[in-house]
């Protein structure tokens, strides 16, 4: 089934520029693994970008002299070929990455490639139970000061009380299904979830598989029902 | 006509029109395009790859000795063209030009470097990978747009606070944050110029009937 639900344009854009956060931008580029659109979109936005830098290049040549022309005058293109050349015959052969290989296993295809680099091999992965029928697992990344980042194992059937949210969060979708009733869309592998101050909503997840999601949340969620509030508390969600 | 290494693998045909548009021989045998020398790369043609080297090697010198330390740009100047050798089978001339094409991945090396980190990208050898469709929809077809030969006039219709984003971001490398503060707004007013910017950029281009329109 096709992908209904994409990253909004500025995350898209943001990500182009080169300017996001690790954790927005692992979800554009794993959604985009799994969407040809928005990946096409991506690649025009960062067409953007090279054409301003080259731009920006042509206005510095037919500049005055300054601190750029006394640096270009210095560069050496001879060395500069002699290197490359040198680099070219040195390069390996590419080989594609196979199904199942490292960090693959059964749950290989699942995660896609970007995030595939910051996670334990699919057996390795520590999942910490929060509440009956839903895990977590969360991403360390060195340096990261960011939103923090996580997957979801949640099981099929499993209700999710209506609550609302204090800040951004993604929930892309890696596997299984997601149901929101409140909003009546349905999210499957590739859809992301998107959500704010202003989204309030009951979910469930779909009959079938485990519902296994990549999430990027600034904070915790806010549930409507005390009980459920005390319930979200005590997962730490 | 002397036979060069670029034009063994040509198609008579396709030689004859790119003759036909340069007008003369002289400038033909010289002076390939930059479309051509990519093309001949994506053989793993050497004295293209050269070619395109010196042709280019300045300009991303410039770009780049801005954003690092001269020793560090030139090696960045390297990584590119090794770049441009690894991935010249998959320019796609519909979607930008030569030289656009080969100022994006200047501009992403420029910003891996600036992160101390790669910026997490879809590998194209990725199991996960849904392969696009073969022929693309006529919505996506709007997007495959060449910017190089436009941007200008398409940045100038945008509103004032609209082109200051979309500068400071592609051309200054800021965050929505850094830009906020900048301005003085909120960075939810950043997202939203944002958001309309690329809208009106794309209508532009719409409106240009995309790249095959010039
Ligand atoms: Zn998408």
């Amino acid at each position: 089934m096709p992908i209904e639900h994409h990253p909004l344009p500025e995350h898209l854009a943001e990500y182009a520029a080169g300017v996001g956060e690790i954790g927005v931008d692992l979800v554009v580029a794993c959604h985009a693994t799994l969407c040809p659109t928005c990946r096409a979109e991506i690649e025009a936005m960062e067409q953007l970008g090279g054409a301003m830098a080259e731009r920006g290049a042509n206005e510095h040549r037919a500049g005055p002299p300054g601190s750029v022309e006394a640096a270009t005058s210095s560069f050496d293109m001879d060395a500069l070929v002699g290197k490359t050349l040198r680099a070219v015959d040195r390069l390996p052969v590419q080989v594609p990455v196979q199904a199942g290989g490292p960090g693959g296993g059964v749950l290989g295809p699942v995660f896609p490639a970007p995030l595939r680099a910051y996670l334990p091999a699919p057996s390795d992965i520590a999942w910490r139970r929060v509440l009956p029928g839903a895990a977590r697992f969360d991403l360390e990344v060195p340096g990261h000061r960011g939103p923090p980042m996580h997957l979801k194992k949640l099981q099929p059937g499993l209700r999710i009380p209506q609550h609302g949210h204090r800040g951004q969060e993604f929930d892309l979708v890696l596997q299984g299904g997601i149901k929101d009733h409140t909003r009546a869309r349905v999210f499957d592998r590739g859809d992301l979830s998107y959500a704010d101050a202003s989204t309030e909503h009951a979910l469930s997840i779909l009959p079938g598989e485990e519902c296994i999601t990549f999430s990027v949340a600034e904070a915790s969620v806010e549930a409507s029902h005390w009980l459920a509030r005390m319930l979200y508390r005590k997962a730490g969600w | 006509m002397p036979k060069t290494s670029l034009e063994s693998g040509w198609p008579p045909a396709l030689a004859f029109q790119q003759f036909r548009r340069r007008g003369t021989l002289e400038h033909r045998v010289t002076s390939p395009t930059d479309r051509e020398l990519l093309m001949a790369i994506a053989r793993q043609d050497r004295a293209a790859f050269e070619a395109l080297c010196r042709r280019f090697g300045h300009r991303l010198f410039g770009f780049l000795v801005c954003r690092a330390p001269n020793q560090e740009a030139e090696e960045l100047v390297q990584e590119v063209m090794l770049t441009v050798w690894t991935r010249a089978a998959s320019y796609n001339p519909a979607l930008a030009a030569p030289s656009t094409w080969i100022f994006t991945i200047a501009r992403n090396k420029a910003i891996d470097r600036a992160r101390k980190r790669m910026r997490p990208q879809v590998d194209p050898h990725d199991p996960s990978l849904v392969p696009s469709p073969a022929v693309p929809n006529p919505d996506q077809h709007v997007v495959m747009m060449e910017w190089g030969h436009h941007i200008d006039a398409a940045m100038r219709e945008l509103p004032e606070p609209q082109r200051v984003v979309v500068n400071a971001a592609y051309a200054e490398d800021r965050s929505m944050r850094e830009i906020a503060e900048q301005q003085g707004v909120p960075v939810g007013t950043v997202k939203s110029r944002m958001r309309l910017a690329m809208k009106s950029l794309r209508l532009y281009f719409q409106r240009q009937g995309g790249p095959d329109a010039h």
